[in-house]
């Protein structure tokens, strides 16, 4: 740490830091409002299913509730995720055809408190047909599988990285090596479940109060899902209890906004654990197929790579992920001949979103477990294997990513030094 | 019989995507008080990550006063706070940091102007340190910087009563551009984080239960901001990854989860979580401020890799399904032997 500076690189304690631990800071689940109401969702009881009717009166009726919200309350608005991939828009806030996941969201009460909430969602009663369904992405992309959404083989987009010549560098190595891998899903498990405040006034301006980790990018989409002029909407993100992206997506802000607005009184939604696993986003599950070719001497010739993303029933983040991927797999070393497609496919699961490493790790538990088996048949330590193939600043990758800056060969390095490597590594016959 | 192991895995990860919008940038404004004080009005977002310290400490290094001496508004609204895309694909530090560093320095401009006149010196001449104002060289000849604010704000002989110091930051990453559709070609990474694992694993043969010993996670941060809260991101990420490869497990049936809970989905705790021992390479980037890079998920990235690779080294068994179980470690030893 440099000693030209003042404040940069100094163990400042944080600046929230005493307010946090005391517990004077206040998350979404300490505000109370006037006349505040309550709210949640209805979720689907079955993975794939059409909604032939849904009878809200016995629910209307209770005293308490004070508004039921199905897809009719809705504007007819399909969203997506990423603004300038604009083509695919297939998540609505309240399903009005069918259900695609086990907890889509069918209807949304407010009510005074949370036991009526609960009450009435008991007397929603929704008429299902039960479709058939399909959880594996590999038997999604079968023909004549159960069709999601109205796409080909369930596929949402495929996006694809490629340079150089695969075949070519694949001819000119020593060895190749292929691998197929699997990486589950993951919930975020922030402490802190997804909620938002909506309340309106006289002159139509909403005011949210939400979780989000973006404020700004929800308002967009909550312009996108409701219609609403983005500058009537003042969104406030408040103490944020962990989000690790999974507080990159819209939940309950376009529930609340449409319930407050019902109402004209201010209403408090926010996620129990079980909706966090069952409704909200999680890591996306893989399939990753890997092949790689190197010369002796440890350098990589070729890298093709194949992602199957388990999608589930929404697209979300599925496209910008199925390309970082990519593009990181085409970055980590120093190569010419990439080729890389990934598969963003529709199925009946819960669906994927933004998660810290954004595909990133699915994809590099394949590749860097490849990268170990290269070094044993190599015979070769598997730090100088990565020192051989490490970019430097200044460089572009196959990909045309630029490298600024580079500490790769001294993160080995000194990682190496760290934990004793050169004692501790007793080379591949040993174990 | 327990047997140890120890395996490597690297990593590289975007500080922002140039994706999702025409722009990846951020916004910022900096208000300066006449008592010397300065609030911070940022898009940025804190999650629990440090955010909010990150930005304080970088608009105090960039005024030249202290760390103490900076408010952020943690409560604002879309309404009145500059935009800003969010915390996410590890950009806060790295952007609206940025956007931080140019309001305070646009600040700090206009606060030369005054100060100069003040010291009949000329702006590029000067200096800010220590809530000071002075000729570079020449510390003697300073100003205070709240005097020099009082200045600004109320004297009509150097800026005609403003009665305003706002300080406004908007910054792009210049260079980045969105990859072409069809060939994922174009430098959409704003800047490049790379970091090297390396995992040290103990495997009970009988019980078929991996036990993290020792994880070391070297990351090319570009520079540290702030020394403990990016030891405090690394930790958190090794924490998570280890508990995705081999603690946490959603298990579906029919497309039900049967364990939306945290006793039958087990994220780590503190017994499971073993030292962390992080190494920080400061690579210093070019387009961070002060050459500082986001450290929010690329801890996270390589974890599974590495542990994998010191359990084969381990127990001579690969394990391309995740999560590793003692189940599956049983099952696979036994079909080994």
């Amino acid at each position: 740490m440099s000693d030209a500076f003042s404040v940069i690189g100094k163990r400042v304690p944080r600046i929230d830091g005493v307010a946090l631990i005391t517990g004077e800071a206040k998350f979404l689940d300490d505000i109370v409002l006037p006349k505040m109401l309550y709210g949640k969702i209805l979720r689907s009881s079955y993975p794939h299913a059409k909604i032939l009717n849904i009878d809200t009166s016995k629910a209307e009726k209770l005293p308490g509730v004070k508004a039921v919200i199905t897809a009719a309350d809705t504007p007819k608005l399909r969203y997506g995720i990423p603004q300038i991939y604009d083509e695919i828009r297939d998540e609505p806030v309240l399903v009005d055809d069918k259900a695609r996941f086990y907890g889509d969201r069918v209807a949304a009460v407010a009510a005074v408190d949370m036991d009526t909430v609960e009450e009435a969602l008991d007397l929603i009663e929704v008429d299902y047909e039960v479709l058939p369904a399909v959880f594996d992405p590999e038997e999604a992309m079968q023909p004549g599988a159960p069709k999601i959404h109205e796409v080909e083989r369930n596929i949402a987009i495929v996006k694809r990285v490629y340079a150089g010549d695969v075949e070519k560098g694949f001819k000119e190595s020593d060895l190749v090596l292929e691998g197929r891998y699997v990486a589950h899903a993951q919930e975020h498990s922030h402490l802190e479940p997804h909620g938002a405040i909506a309340a309106t006034d006289i002159s139509g301006n909403i005011t949210l109060w939400t979780t989000t980790q973006t404020p700004f990018t929800i308002r967009r989409d909550l312009v996108k899902m409701l219609g609403i002029p983005l500058s009537k909407i003042n969104v406030i993100g408040t103490q944020c209890g962990g989000g690790f992206g999974g507080k990159n997506e819209v939940t309950v802000e376009p529930h609340a906004i449409l319930l407050a607005l019902k109402t004209g009184r201010p209403v408090k939604m926010i996620y129990s654990r079980e909706e966090e696993f069952i409704a909200s986003t999680i890591r996306h599950p893989f399939i990753f197929y890997s092949k790689i070719g190197v010369k002796k001497d440890g350098r990589l010739m070729a890298k093709q790579g194949r992602a199957i993303l388990n999608n589930g029933a929404y697209t979300g983040h599925g496209i910008a992920v199925a390309y970082y991927v990519g593009a990181v797999f085409a970055t980590l070393y120093r190569i010419e001949n990439v080729k890389y497609e990934g598969y963003v496919v529709y199925t009946n699961c819960t669906y994927g979103g933004a998660f810290r490493g954004y595909g990133n790790p699915q994809m590099t538990f394949a590749i860097e477990t490849e990268m170990d088996r290269v070094a044993e048949a190599l015979n070769m330590d598997p730090l100088k294997l990565r020192l051989i193939n490490a970019p430097v600043a200044g460089e572009r990758s196959a990909c045309g990513i630029f490298v600024g800056s580079c500490g790769l060969r001294e993160c080995i390095e000194k990682a190496a030094e760290a934990v004793g490597w050169g004692n501790k590594w007793k080379g591949w016959e040993v174990r | 019989m327990k047997k140890r192991g120890i395996g490597m895995a690297c990593l590289v990860h975007a500080n922002s995507v140039r994706y999702y919008y025409d722009s990846e940038g951020s916004a910022c404004f900096v208000k300066v008080h006449d008592d010397g004080l300065v609030t911070v009005m940022s898009g940025a977002r804190d999650m629990g990550q440090g955010a909010w310290t990150i930005v304080a400490q970088i608009v105090a290094e960039e005024l030249g006063i202290y760390y103490e001496d900076v408010k952020v508004v943690t409560s604002g609204g879309t309404d009145e706070l500059p935009d800003d895309l969010g915390a996410y694909a590890s950009r806060t530090t790295f952007i609206s940091g940025r956007a931080a560093q140019a309001a305070a320095a646009d600040a700090k401009e206009k606060l030369f102007k005054v100060a100069a006149k003040m010291l009949g010196a000329n702006p590029e001449d000067l200096e800010a340190k220590d809530r000071k104002i002075f000729v570079k060289g020449s510390p003697e000849k300073a100003v205070g910087f709240a005097e020099a604010v009082r200045a600004h704000l109320y004297d009509a002989q150097y800026t005609g009563h403003t009665l305003l110091l706002v300080g406004q930051g908007s910054v792009d990453v210049e260079g980045s551009e969105v990859p072409d559709r069809e060939t994922g070609y174009g430098n959409s990474f704003c800047a490049c984080i790379f970091g090297a694992h390396i995992a040290e694993v103990e495997v009970d043969t009988e019980t078929g239960e991996v036990r993290i010993i020792k994880h070391c996670a070297a990351l090319d941060i570009g520079r540290a901001i702030n020394p403990m809260t990016c030891e405090g991101q690394i930790e958190g990420a090794v924490a998570q990854g280890l508990g995705w490869t081999v603690l946490e497990n959603m298990i579906w049936e029919e497309g039900k989860t049967l364990n939306p809970n945290f006793l039958d989905y087990r994220i780590p705790t503190i017994f499971d979580t073993p030292e962390v021992e992080t190494v920080l390479v400061e690579s210093v980037e070019p387009k961070g401020p002060f050459g500082a890079k986001g450290v929010g998920e690329p801890g996270m990235v390589p974890v599974a890799a590495a542990i994998g690779n010191a359990i084969y080294n381990a127990i001579g068994v690969r394990f391309s399904e995740l999560p590793i179980t003692p189940e599956k470690v049983l099952k696979a030893l036994k079909e080994k032997s």
